[in-house]
Formats: C-alpha cells, sequence, structure tokens
C-alpha cells in the first residue's frame, strides 16, 4: 500500500466560533489524484490551507508525508496554485521567467543566486507548460490561460511530491480551460506527483481523479472512489453529489 | 556652482546627500510600490517630523537633546511606528489601510504640538516640511550613507524573498520564507529611508521621491530588476538636478525635485502614447 502524504485526524476549525470544518478525518496516499468538491462554503479552501499549514486546526492533527505538520520542514516537496493566482496584479513588472523562478526560491537560502541546475529546472517547467518563448514576456501581458499555465509552471519547477490546485480555473476564460487540464494531463502522465484539486467541476477531471472528497457545511460527506461517488445518492441521499454519473458511463461504454 | 560646490562644505554634504537619497529612495520605492503601499510613505514622514519636533522640543530643556541631531530621534520614531503600522494592520485586517491615516494623523497632531510647544526652533519649519540645501550637516550624511548601505545589504541578500512576498505572500508562506520577519525588517528599512530623505525633500514631499520615479518605470518595464535600475536613475536625475535648480533659483529644493520627477513621468507617459499610437497608425 502506498505511504500517505496527506493525513488529517479528526481535524476541526472554526472562523471567530463559527465552524468551517467538523472533525474531518481523511488520507491521501501516494500517486492519488484527489478532487476535494462541496459547495461555496462547504470547507474546501480551509481544508486547503490547513493541509498548506497556513491555517493550525483547533482540534486534531494534520500530518504531511507521515509527520506531524509542525515536523515537516521539507516545504519545497509541496507545490500549490490557488485560486487568487489568477487575480493577482497584472501591473507588476515581473517577467514569466522570474515568476517561474519564484518556486525555486524557498530551497535556495539567502545569499545564494539561482545556479545552472536552478535554470535547467525553470526551463524544464516552462518547456512542460509550452511557455518557454514567453520567458521575457511580462506576466500581466498573458492570457488567463497562459497565466495559469506559469503558475503551473512555478509550481512544478521543483518536481514536488505533492501538488495542491485550489479552483486554478477561477477566472480562466471558457477557451483557456482546455489548455489548463490538457497540461493537467500531461502532467498526471510524466510524473509520479501526488494531485489534489479543488473543484467545482469535476466532469472536465472524471479520467484522472481516483478519489473524491465531498465536503458539506464542514463536515465530510463523502471519501470514496469515483464510482462509488456517480452512485452516491443511494449512499447519502442528503447530499447533492456533483453530476458526474453520465460520463462514467461514457468512458464504460 | 562647481566652484561654490568647491568652497562651501554645505553644498558639498547637500549633493552627496542628494546622490545617496536619489539611489536609495526609488530602491525601496519599488518594493514598497509593487507591495500596494505607497501612502505608508506620508505616513511615517509625518511621524518621523513628530519625532524631529519632538527632539527640538527636549533639546530647549534637556542639555543631552540640544547637541543631538533631531534626526536621530526622528528616525527611531518612524522605526518605532513603522512597527506599529504592522501592529495597527494586523487589528484592522478588513480596513488594513485604515492604519495609514490614523498613523499618518498621531503624527501630524504630535508635530503640531511639540512645534507650538516650542519657542523658536533652531531650523526653520518650512526647511522640515520642503527640504534644505543648508540644513544637510556632516552628522546627517554619515546618517544618510550608513542608511544607504543597511539598505543596499538588506537588498543584496533578501532580493529573492523581497520579490516573491512582494508578488503572491501566500504562496511565499507556503514555500516557507519567514514572511513576518521579512515583512517587519521591510518595515524597518522603508522607515529609515524615509526619515532621512526628510532632510533634502522634506516631510511635505518625501512620499513623492519614494514613488514617482517607479511610477514613471513602472510605464514601460517588464521585469523587475528593470523598473529598479529605471527607478534609480529617474530618481538621481531628479534629486542631482533639483538640487542644481533650487540653489541657482534659491527656492527648496524638495519642490524642485518633486517637479522634475513629475516631469520624467509626464515625459515617459508622452512618450509611451505616441509609442502606441504610432502602433495603431502601423
Amino acid at each position: 500500500m502506498m505511504s500517505s502524504v496527506v493525513k488529517l485526524n479528526d481535524v476541526s476549525y472554526s472562523y471567530d466560533g463559527t465552524a468551517a470544518l467538523t472533525d474531518v478525518s481523511i488520507d491521501i496516499r501516494r500517486g492519488e489524484f484527489v478532487a476535494i468538491v462541496g459547495d461555496n462554503g462547504s470547507g474546501k479552501s480551509t481544508m486547503t490551507r490547513l493541509i498548506l499549514g497556513l491555517l493550525k486546526p483547533k482540534h486534531g492533527t494534520v500530518e504531511l508525508f507521515g509527520k506531524p505538520i509542525s515536523q515537516f520542514k521539507d516545504k519545497s516537496r509541496i507545490s500549490y496554485v490557488s485560486q487568487k493566482a489568477a487575480s493577482f496584479n497584472s501591473g507588476f513588472p515581473v517577467t514569466v521567467e522570474e515568476v517561474v523562478a519564484m518556486g525555486r526560491y524557498g530551497r535556495l537560502g539567502l545569499f545564494k543566486r539561482l545556479k545552472t541546475e536552478d535554470r535547467s529546472a525553470i526551463r524544464r517547467a516552462l518547456e512542460t507548460v509550452n511557455m518557454w518563448d514567453f520567458r521575457h514576456r511580462k506576466i500581466g501581458d498573458l492570457s488567463g490561460g497562459q497565466q495559469q499555465r506559469v503558475f503551473i509552471a512555478r509550481a512544478m519547477v521543483n518536481q514536488p511530491d505533492l501538488l495542491i490546485l485550489d479552483e486554478p480555473t477561477v477566472g480562466v476564460d471558457q477557451k483557456h480551460l482546455k489548455d489548463f487540464y490538457d497540461v493537467l494531463h500531461l502532467l498526471r502522465e510524466q510524473t509520479s506527483c501526488t494531485f489534489i484539486l479543488v473543484t467545482h467541476d469535476l466532469n472536465v477531471v472524471t479520467n484522472l481523479v481516483t478519489k473524491v472528497i465531498h465536503l458539506d457545511r464542514g463536515s465530510l460527506a463523502c471519501d470514496c472512489g469515483l464510482k462509488e461517488y456517480s452512485e452516491i445518492d443511494q449512499l447519502a441521499p442528503s447530499i447533492r453529489p456533483y453530476p458526474v454519473k453520465v460520463l462514467i458511463h461514457e468512458e464504460t461504454t | 556652482m562647481i566652484v561654490d560646490l568647491w568652497n562651501y562644505s554645505f553644498l558639498r554634504y547637500a549633493f552627496i546627500a542628494a546622490i545617496v537619497i536619489g539611489f536609495t529612495a526609488p530602491l525601496i520605492g519599488s518594493f514598497v510600490v509593487v507591495r500596494r503601499m505607497s501612502l505608508i510613505a506620508d505616513a511615517l514622514s509625518h511621524v518621523t517630523l513628530a519625532g524631529i519636533s519632538f527632539s527640538l522640543f527636549l533639546g530647549q530643556y534637556v542639555a543631552l537633546f540640544a547637541d543631538l541631531n533631531p534626526l536621530y530621534m526622528g528616525t527611531f520614531i518612524s522605526v518605532l511606528a513603522a512597527l506599529s503600522l504592522n501592529w495597527l494592520r494586523g487589528k484592522y485586517i478588513h480596513f488594513q489601510e485604515l492604519s495609514i491615516p490614523i498613523m499618518m494623523s498621531a503624527g501630524m497632531g504630535l508635530s503640531a504640538i511639540f512645534i507650538s510647544l516650542s519657542r523658536g526652533f533652531s531650523i526653520d519649519l518650512s526647511s522640515l516640511l520642503f527640504g534644505s540645501i543648508s540644513a544637510v550637516s556632516q552628522s546627517d550624511i554619515m546618517l544618510i550613507v550608513g542608511v544607504a548601505l543597511v539598505t543596499v545589504i538588506v537588498i543584496l541578500i533578501f532580493y529573492k524573498q523581497l520579490l516573491f512576498l512582494s508578488f503572491d505572500e501566500e504562496q511565499a508562506k507556503v514555500s516557507g520564507l519567514p514572511s513576518t520577519m521579512l515583512h517587519i525588517l521591510f518595515m524597518f528599512i522603508v522607515s529609515l529611508v524615509i526619515a532621512v530623505s526628510m532632510r533634502i525633500v522634506g516631510t511635505l514631499l518625501v512620499s513623492s521621491l519614494i514613488t514617482l520615479p517607479v511610477a514613471a518605470a513602472l510605464r514601460f518595464t517588464s521585469s523587475f530588476k528593470q523598473t529598479i535600475l529605471w527607478a534609480v536613475i529617474f530618481g538621481e536625475v531628479a534629486t542631482i538636478g533639483g538640487l542644481l535648480f533650487a540653489y541657482e533659483l534659491d527656492v527648496a529644493p524638495g519642490g524642485v525635485i518633486v517637479l522634475i520627477a513629475v516631469g520624467i513621468l509626464a515625459t515617459v507617459m508622452t512618450f509611451e502614447r505616441m509609442i502606441s499610437f504610432r502602433k495603431k497608425e502601423v
């Protein structure tokens, strides 16, 4: 059995006394592609921020790669593309190459400059998302889809073991959504990374997802495989499953 | 002018100060602007004025302060205010910009009280507000050069981290960067630069020297290093040119420096329009 990458044990979190997550336990294993779904306010982003260490649980524990999060120091093993990535200050004077280089800064330390191996990693990441030719362009001058590919490249530049994408397509127009998911498919094929994707649209990733975590008003409504999730109305009629049935049928036919 | 520079030490000090501040203010200003903290310079300069006037006030009653350069107290109060701003921003999570007018009002209120309590300042009020060529002393130069060295060293060491923090604070935190420590260090440097820049440009105009050269550079640069480079070039042109004109016209240097900076910005925007117009024609 694959080793544990993310483990939440009875985790609860509240904002000023209002519960956002209640007694949630999950175990995400190496190589899985996990989709976290749920309505607005269901606790998806809170869960993501707890996993990233941006929030501390009020109750329960978070473990990363088998260690309590407070003892986990190798942050370069985790990468993150936030929903805010698309709403950055587009006037900010940074080139595509500078943005991707930022992904290496966490592990570089003080006084150190980017070395040849860092430059190679930046080039590799940009080539993977087909953005190498745009490396000298200002990030704000690119389209939403291209920007999102650059943020994926920044996330992948350290070849992380865990990639967390928090609704990464917010603000990306329909025309460029396909580009984004094509890159995601490519990364899934080329790496052994574990993926956590917070999404409203499960349909676009049905052939990638191995597990679905459905949150409902801060509680874990479902933690199961995609097939079981498609039959959720029999499992738990109280929650509204995201419409994946049709696609699963299409895949099997 | 060249002969005067050779003959008068106060002119030499003013020019050294102008050259150093023309470099330091846009250097730190590049980070201030992209972090959308431009108004912080205004708040800190007003608080620095409170520190200077407090020192001058104390100088009338306490012998120790009579011989002390008031800029030291101004710098100290500016640093304290910068750290308090951080605390205030934390108290108003949803209205963080409120910390600026709160600090600015406190600074101006204290300045008004200490100035009115003092009987005959050794430095006149207009030089505090708009800068002065003759106000720069040898001890000011030591402080200005010292602050410039500290600023350059901090930027050289933490350039990557500060850039990352400025562009994407959340991602920087996830990457393990000590964001709180970096932010406090940044605010510390900003407060130092603002305090020492006051001698040349004055309280009311110091924020212009921090922001205007950067505003001009932002119009046409695509990378952050280019922005810093051009902001520093514009800053030097404004401060050196401003000081030359101020000396020849016998007016406050702060006003001329800022007007040259505004002129640079207007020129850049005009050329930018012409270029985009020509592109459309093609």
